[in-house]
């Protein structure tokens, strides 16, 4: 676990990086998130998930931003994927249209054995 | 006649639309807009605001000369719309110059002796006109009649601001019976396009007046301007108003409640008022209200200006009874698609006069839908249309009944809805406050986790525009919950600028994913989760009302479930 700031938490396991927004996903949070994820990629990642295990609460700040890590790890031809969501970030993500480029599943290990099989050039 | 307004004090929460249709003249000949198609509800006060403008310019010493012509069912025919078109110019002008109101109304020295000698080009103007009446030239008067303003306004150099009510009326001119020539309402192209003649059009229902614009001469001529319904404080301060000048003693809190069922609809609001006092009532409690509800939908004005509309629409007897059997059904159906399909043979009438039913009751605006047929959302129409229906059909109309009946269908409107009120500093995160208390409130409601969090989701949302937009000095925002069993209703309130949510574009996430810019989500996310959203003009203030209908599994029946 590396505690770079108190909203967001990340772990790297195998090649797959898993990142842990907590508490309130606005701007301030979402920057963070976008800074932690960007790192990751810049050092080669193409695995990323995203557990909401430990998210409150979202905004439609804190979407935009999970739209620019879409954004960037769509360009390096990478893999994302949602975990631990609540119904209700279930229900508008799909609304928004979000669930279209990431894969969602209900846990962190389900989403890891998945990656797992996932091979990147 | 434009004179017949209430006083100008009454007149709340208009403001900005006055001055903006006042400033029309200026902004004409800037070339900044065009002719305003006025658009908004049945009784939403479109006829009250053009007689505010009328009388405020009237009084004022104003570069612009005003003139208010309201569209009769009596004067249709070409010949006689334009003798009482012509005539209501000329004596407004005069009574406008004179500053002499009795002169408006016919009142006083005969027309042609009330000329002011300085406008002897009035009199030519009244000869040539009777000219051409007295030669049967009904073309000839009616271009007359309406080239009178933009004359009257090139000889005096001053605009001439018209403004037409009723104007659905004016695809109904006819030549010598009615229906014998449709496109009459295109003579007002000349006058409309005049720099000097700005018009102000309106009536109702939209598709009518549209449809005037969009198939004749007069296409393109006209902007709209949709006047929204009355803020809930707004109409509360309307109605308490007319209660205190009736000498009825109104509480708040049950006021409130009536005019929100009421719509927030001025001529509703009027109508409860003086039938208050007709019923010689000292208080306005919620048993009376509902009383002289009961009487309005069935007896009173609200029933009478309905079944006026009715009857306009739909002249035949034998077809208004076809229609008010339709119209039963459609709201017993819900609106169901598949019923409209069913009628023909569960009414035992022609699919043809089913068809012609349904476009009559559309055009009259008791139908609602650009494609199809859907029931309005109001309902103190659907209540006069069954009394009609209870009148007409049942026979079965008893007014103690009806009054029962209306008691028990709104039983639960009646039960006290609570209030919660808080104000917020706009600050970074603020809005997680407006969350944490939605929380206590959802609890206190024992709606589920799901749709707690949704809402609460909105909430954050508005509370984020609000804070964002929020002009002024005191950069606060401000809250209010309204909560029943079956209703949530939550006021955002700030000094942001008003802004029409059909002009914001809908995002869309293939878009975005490549734009710089990437928010412009919460609207959306708005709308998506609340049942309605609205957004108001309190004199300087934008409010942002979410409404959110209850519905029976978005609640946690077992108290033992209650979240936290």
């Amino acid at each position: 676990m590396t505690p770079k700031n108190f909203r967001v938490s990340s772990k790297e396991i195998g090649d797959t990086a898993v990142i842990y927004p907590q508490g309130y996903l606005n701007n301030v949070t979402g920057e963070s998130l976008v800074q932690e994820c960007t790192e990751h990629i810049e050092k080669g990642t193409k695995k990323i998930v995203i557990s909401f295990s430990k998210t409150e609460l979202i905004n439609s700040i804190g979407i935009s931003m999970l739209l620019s890590i879409i954004e960037k790890l769509l360009n390096t031809g990478g893999e994302l994927c949602f975990t631990d969501m609540s119904k209700m970030l279930k229900d508008t993500f799909e609304m928004l249209g979000l669930t279209q480029y990431i894969t969602s599943f209900d846990t962190e290990a389900e989403a890891l054995n998945y990656l797992k099989a996932v091979s990147h050039p | 006649m434009p004179f017949n307004c209430i006083p100008a004090k009454d007149f709340v929460n208009r403001k900005g639309e006055m001055l903006h249709l006042k400033r029309l003249p200026e902004l004409r000949e800037s070339h900044v807009t065009g002719n305003i198609l006025l658009e908004g509800a049945h009784g939403s006060g479109k006829t009250e605001l053009l007689k505010q403008v009328y009388r405020s310019i009237y009084w004022e010493d104003s570069p612009v000369i005003p003139f208010y012509y309201a569209f009769k069912s009596a004067t249709l025919k070409a010949g006689v719309f334009a003798q009482d078109y012509f005539t209501q110019f000329i004596r407004q002008y005069i009574s406008f110059s004179a500053k002499e109101p009795a002169i408006v109304t016919g009142r006083g020295l005969p027309l042609s002796r009330s000329v002011p000698p300085a406008s002897a080009w009035l009199l030519d103007m009244m000869d040539e006109f009777e000219e051409l009446r007295n030669a049967g030239d009904f073309y000839g008067q009616l271009l007359a009649a309406l080239a009178a303003p933009v004359h009257a306004a090139t000889r005096r150099g001053k605009p001439v601001l018209i403004m037409l009510d009723n104007f659905q009326m004016a695809s109904r001119l006819y030549e010598e019976t009615p229906g014998d020539f449709s496109a009459l309402a295109g003579f007002f192209e000349s006058p409309m396009s005049s720099p000097l003649c700005p018009h102000i059009i309106t009536g109702a229902p939209e598709s009518a007046l549209e449809s005037i614009f969009a198939e004749n001469a007069l296409r393109g001529t006209a902007e709209r301007m949709v006047l929204r319904p009355l803020p809930d404080d707004a109409a509360h301060s309307f109605f308490k108003s007319f209660c205190a000048k009736l000498g009825i003693q109104e509480d708040p809190e049950t006021s409130v409640r009536f005019v929100k069922f009421l719509s927030c609809n001025p001529l509703y609001i009027k109508s409860i008022a003086r039938s208050l006092w007709r019923m010689h009532k000292k208080e306005a409690t919620q048993r009376d209200l509902w009383e002289c509800y009961s009487h309005e939908v069935s007896e009173g004005e609200i029933a009478l200006y309905w079944s006026s509309l009715f009857s306009e629409a739909i002249r035949n007897p034998a077809i208004q009874r076809i229609a008010m059997r339709v119209f039963r059904h459609l709201v017993e159906a819900d609106g169901e698609v598949a019923a409209i399909e069913r009628l023909p043979m569960i009414l035992g009438v022609s699919e043809l006069e089913v068809r012609e039913t349904l476009a009559a009751l559309k055009t009259a605006g008791f139908l609602q839908g650009r494609t199809g047929y859907k029931i309005p959302k109001d309902p103190v129409l659907l209540d006069v249309m069954h009394s009609l229906y209870m009148q007409d059909i049942e026979g079965k109309y008893h007014p103690e009944r009806l009054r029962e009946m209306i008691l028990e269908k709104y039983s639960a409107h009646n039960r006290p809805a609570s209030c919660f009120e808080m104000t917020l500093l706009a600050a970074p995160e603020a809005e997680l406050i407006a969350a944490k208390a939605f929380e206590q409130i959802a609890r206190t409601m024992k709606l589920n986790t799901d749709i707690a969090e949704r809402i609460q989701l909105a909430l954050i949302e508005a509370c984020i525009n609000a804070m964002e937009h929020s002009g002024g000095i005191e950069k606060k925002i401000f809250l209010k919950f309204y909560t029943s069993p079956s209703r949530l209703e939550i006021a955002i309130d700030s000094a942001g600028h008003f802004f029409d949510p059909e002009a914001v574009e809908d995002p869309e996430v293939a878009v975005k994913l490549t734009s710089a810019h990437k928010r412009g989500w919460g609207l959306k996310l708005i709308q998506s989760i609340m049942d309605e959203v609205r957004i108001e003009r309190i004199d300087d203030r934008t409010r942002v009302l979410l409404i959110k209908h209850i519905k029976h599994d978005e609640v946690l029946h077992d108290t033992k479930k209650l979240q936290g």
